[in-house]
């Protein structure tokens, strides 16, 4: 216990004797944590955007004008007894038929809607709108929409037009998962070499010492311990140094980005995440320290 | 029967000996060639020879921090190369060394460097508390256990090193060369120590290139010249 007190002790005070090279390894940790933390973060806001996309795509059935609102709403019920059916909404023709007016821009098309009305007629279809519990599901639904039992009901599907919408934002959402994996080992990868040189240095300036320690007999594990120690301390400082510095650029970058991720603020994302991060972080800071320290430390301990 | 490197034994066994030692670097360069020789406890043995002829060399392999490459280095009758790596640093602890280069720890002051020889072996802080300052007191450096080695004469940082190198009561001391960087009278002081030291039961073997400390301290000496004893002489002079 007296040993582990000991070789604890030493950790610190190295760190605190040694303290340019303890504030050039604290901040080469801290670099290496910030761009992996980073990276992840705009993959989640990436993430984040699309999904936000995705949940407004939806697939409309529009139903024949004899149909009764009464069968309808039956086939409504009958829907949203469906797993993979989050929400059923029914729009009627005339709301249809307003909210169309509203949206276009086309004067030919507001015209021809005018004349429409005028006479009394309308052109369009209720609907019923259909909304997925993950888009994977529309395709499903979009079969089981022209199966015969509702062939005398609806007339039309529009999943082909948004089928294309929605395929890409699949294969967005999967590029940006494994962009977001593939850049964070690169950057794991580059953090870890970067961090392994930075200690071996630090273990390089201290060669003297390891070698008086073995002089008088310290085992290997007392000559390691401090490092293991040291290796930890400057992970933890890293760690904080990084949430401190994550909070403050995202907050400060949050507003430029506005143009690629629209509402979604990058800061929110942070905070968002922000117990996610403060715990992966430290437990990758002190990974990355304790490691580095042991391996850098090797060389030393042998005859 | 498989000896503990730390155990002590009753001594008509040699505490050191060392039978048909070489050691080749590579590249062919032949360090130590077929030294055989023992010490027994107690003795006082100095080491002479030209700059290269293997003192230092030799000396390492009392310490364990290298091995032959042919032949063996028996402690106590243990030959060392049976002695698992991860066990040397115990062994170590019969052994005090001192260098040329004092080898202190320089972000430690005179007490931590003594004191921490005790530490690593974990004794208890009030058995260091009581030793260290003895140690120093008969080193002379009793006045200046909170000072830093540069803030020490080359002379004092070398008694430093004794009183490190004798705290742990080793069996051996193994100095290495400890006044090539003092003056005559440092160099003196220092050689009187090591033979106070010895005066109360430890071996010593001291290298060194030094004619007059040899040929005044009138003890055994082995000569070596390229590698291979010369002479081994029990009060001899230093004569190459």
């Amino acid at each position: 216990m007296i040993k582990l007190y000991r070789t604890l002790r030493e950790g610190l005070r190295s760190v605190y004797r040694d303290g340019w090279l303890s504030f050039a390894t604290i901040s080469v940790l801290t670099l290496s944590l910030s761009i992996i933390a980073m990276t992840f973060l705009l993959v989640a806001a990436g993430t984040f955007v699309l999904r936000g996309i995705q949940d407004n795509v939806t697939i409309s059935a529009y139903m024949y004008p004899s149909v009764t609102p009464e069968r309808v709403e039956e086939i409504a019920t009958e829907l949203r007894s469906i797993t993979e059916i989050a929400e059923v909404s029914y729009v009627p023709r005339e709301e249809a038929l307003r909210e169309f007016k509203d949206t276009t821009r086309d004067p030919v098309i507001r015209e021809a809607l005018e004349m429409f009305e005028k006479d009394g007629e309308n052109p369009l279809y209720s609907a019923l709108v259909i909304k997925a519990t993950d888009p994977v599901h529309y395709d499903a639904i979009n079969q089981l929409l022209h199966t015969s039992q509702y062939e005398n009901d609806i007339v039309d599907v529009n999943f082909s037009k948004n089928q294309d919408i929605i395929n890409r934002i699949n294969t967005m959402l999967s590029l940006t998962r494994k962009l977001g994996m593939t850049l964070g080992a690169v950057f794991v990868t580059i953090a870890i070499l970067m961090v392994y040189n930075t200690v071996r240095i630090t273990m390089f300036a201290r060669r003297h010492e390891f070698e008086v320690m073995r002089l008088v007999g310290a085992s290997n594990t007392y000559v390691r311990l401090p490092s293991v120690f040291e290796g930890i301390f400057y992970g933890i400082a890293a760690a904080l140094a990084t949430i401190v510095l994550l909070g403050i650029v995202t907050y400060v970058i949050s507003p430029f980005l506005r143009d690629f991720f629209g509402d979604v603020s990058l800061f929110a994302v942070a905070l968002h995440y922000a117990w996610d991060i403060v715990f992966l972080t430290l437990i990758a800071g002190i990974v990355l320290g304790m490691l580095s320290g042991m391996i850098a430390i090797r060389r030393y301990l042998r005859t | 029967m498989t000896q503990s490197p730390t155990e002590v034994t009753e001594s008509t066994v040699p505490i050191l000996a060392f039978d048909g030692v070489s050691r080749v670097f590579p590249g062919e360069f032949v360090a130590l060639e077929n030294v055989t020789f023992s010490v027994m406890p107690g003795e006082f043995v100095s080491i002479v020879g030209a700059s290269g002829a293997g003192k230092s060399t030799l000396l390492r392999m009392v310490y364990a921090e290298d091995m032959p490459t042919a032949g063996t280095v028996y402690f106590n009758g243990r030959a060392l190369n049976t002695i698992k790596r991860h066990l040397l640093p115990f062994y170590r602890r019969n052994i005090g060394t001192v260098f040329q280069d004092f080898k202190l720890l320089q972000n430690r002051t005179v007490f931590e460097n003594v004191a921490y020889a005790l530490e690593v072996q974990g004794a208890p802080n009030a058995e260091i508390e009581e030793e260290v300052p003895q140690i120093l007191e008969i080193v002379g450096l009793e006045d200046k256990m909170e000072f830093f080695p540069r803030q020490l004469s080359g002379g004092e940082q070398q008694r430093v090193a004794l009183a490190r190198a004798l705290i742990h009561r080793p069996k051996v001391i193994v100095a290495d060369e400890p006044t090539g960087n003092l003056d005559p009278i440092s160099t003196w002081e220092i050689v009187q120590l090591l033979l106070k030291i010895n005066e109360f039961g430890t071996t010593v073997l001291l290298a060194t290139h030094n004619k007059n400390i040899v040929d005044r301290i009138n003890r055994r000496v082995i000569t070596l010249d390229r590698g291979r004893i010369v002479r081994d002489h029990q009060s001899g002079v230093y004569a190459i």
